[in-house]
């Protein structure tokens, strides 16, 4: 083995980015069927400024994050379910409002500048044993989840009104994805950091979509995709010391852009 | 036996009422059509009868139990939705689509296995789209993908058929196969059929019932009121012409939906 491999930091970092690996592309796979991939962005940004409250308050940056994103995807949904304001407009209002709460919530406390750009850009190497047990809770949660509830969640992406017609509760399920989807990037923000997240949860899901019509097997190679992504650009990020969240996601890029080259997927 | 229970039911939007005081039943063997001009509410009473949206007003059972109330009716109803076409690239097979039918009846965990895809495939057989199991969806014709919704929708052996504009963007000659199928359907299997159409033209051999629904005003009864031009002057708000030929009659109102 290596002598680098040896290390704990490096062991926790490709640790990480397994879990990772898996984790936002499973949510990712249901966000691009949906077409609903926006929402990782809004949500990933949403979790950031709760960062920076609990750096302003002196608080676990991470449960704060946790709180403001699950806040905002309970009204996102609200706002969707009353049909009185769509997805992309009430995570686009969010968005922007939940960032220049960030920015405001740093400027007050004129600290932590540099564990926020932590959460912004992401640094794997800093990541815990306490993390890698959230990340593995949380995959192993998530992937019983859409194990047990597969058909609810396949059914009503491919269509709503018929799910519903069926006697499936359109509505829970819509909510229980969106927080499936908002743990797994809240659960990320550390390893990937709040600007890279929404990369790794859509690219992998993106470039399977272009490669299959079996929705099984574009989840499957979602997660192949996401890990390839994820362990070679912490392998690359360390052998030539870069920042490992960049070359995870240009890694993320590189696969879908062969996939969507390779694609026998047309439009219309 | 009613199978359906339209009880002095009122329906809107926002407090926008589209239809009021409505009452009809269907029983079994009935061939029911739905029609009016746009906006007059058809597909929102289809949504009723299934429980999607709460009547402002009345009552709605369905084998006599209240549709708003979770009981077993919704798994007795087939449906065929009123819709565009699919997304071309969703990733989803016609046999993916049809096994959906099968969904109610197994629990959390549980997957279609060959049992499910034997009788799925039994279905496309029938219909004459076994060939196109292995499709993606989203690249049939807008004729065949209905094919494939009325195999999902018979999947679970529902005791009433509600099909919301089935022939609505579909070409004259897919439309021809696919009320011959819907014919089949309704006279092999014996099922009480719910037609929603802006043309009763093509189905009016098999139609024993209709409701008519024009803005605040509707009728519902036998056939008959499908060739009474008063009841169509008012829900149409103009004369509609009743054309014989042939030994048929032909309603021509002119707001029908091509491909």
């Amino acid at each position: 083995m290596p002598e680098i491999l040896k290390l704990g930091i490096i062991q926790r970092a490709l640790f990480a980015s397994l879990l990772v690996g898996l984790l936002l592309p499973l949510s990712g796979s249901f966000a691009v069927v949906r077409k609903s991939a926006f929402l990782g962005a809004g949500v990933a940004h949403i979790a950031f400024s709760g960062v920076a409250f609990g750096l302003m308050i002196s608080s676990p940056p991470i449960l704060w994050a946790f709180i403001f994103s699950v806040l905002a995807s309970v009204l996102i949904w609200h706002g969707g379910k009353s049909k009185r304001m769509d997805y992309d407009l009430s995570i686009g209002i969010l968005f922007s409002l939940a960032m220049a709460l960030g920015i405001l919530f740093l400027g007050i406390s004129k600290k932590y500048g540099s564990e926020a750009l932590g959460y912004l850009f992401g640094n794997i190497l800093t990541t815990t044993k306490g993390d890698i047990y959230t990340l593995g809770f949380l995959l192993l949660l998530l992937l019983i989840f859409y194990f047990a509830f597969y058909k609810e969640l396949f059914f009503m992406s491919f269509n709503e009104e018929l799910a519903e017609a069926s006697g499936i509760n359109v509505s829970l399920f819509s909510l229980l994805l969106l927080l499936s989807m908002t743990l797994s990037v809240v659960a990320s923000l550390k390893a990937v950091g709040a600007l890279l997240v929404f990369g790794l949860l859509v690219m992998p899901a993106a470039a399977a979509y272009q490669l299959t019509y079996d929705f099984k097997k574009m989840i499957v190679l979602s997660l192949l995709f996401g890990l390839i992504s994820s362990m070679g650009g912490i392998t690359v990020s360390i052998i030539i010391n870069v920042p490992s969240g960049a070359t995870i996601v240009i890694l993320a890029f590189l696969i879908f852009l062969l996939s969507f080259l390779l694609s026998r997927k047309k439009g219309g | 036996m009613k199978i359906i229970e339209v009880k002095d039911v009122s329906l809107g939007y926002n407090d926008k009422t589209v239809v009021e005081g409505l009452s009809f039943d269907v029983e079994e063997r009935d061939f029911w059509t739905i029609v009016g001009p746009n906006g007059t509410g058809k597909t929102t009473l289809i949504k009723a009868i299934l429980g999607l949206i709460k009547p402002l007003k009345g009552k709605i059972l369905v084998f006599g139990c209240p549709v708003q109330r979770v009981c077993k009716h919704r798994k007795m109803i087939g449906y065929v939705p009123q819709m565009e076409k699919f997304d071309p690239n969703f990733p989803a097979r016609v046999m993916d689509v049809v096994l959906t039918g099968s969904y109610s009846k197994l629990g959390a965990f549980k997957m279609p296995g060959r049992k499910e895809r034997g009788r799925a495939l039994e279905l496309l057989r029938w219909l004459g789209m076994e060939e196109l199991a292995d499709h993606p969806i989203g690249k049939l014709s807008g004729g065949q993908q209905r094919k494939a919704l009325l195999a999902r929708a018979l999947f679970a052996e529902p005791r009433a058929l509600i099909l919301d504009e089935p022939t609505s963007g579909v070409d004259i000659v897919s439309q021809e196969k696919l009320i011959e199928l819907i014919e089949k359907v309704y006279r092999e299997k014996g099922l009480p059929v719910l037609f929603v159409t802006h043309n009763v033209n093509p189905i009016l051999h098999m139609i024993t019932h209709a409701v008519l629904l024009g803005f605040g005003r509707h009728a519902a009864g036998s056939r008959e009121i499908l060739f009474d031009k008063k009841v169509l002057r008012e829900i149409y708000g103009k004369e509609i012409e009743i054309v014989s030929q042939e030994g048929r009659k032909y309603i021509i109102t002119g707001d029908y939906h091509h491909a």
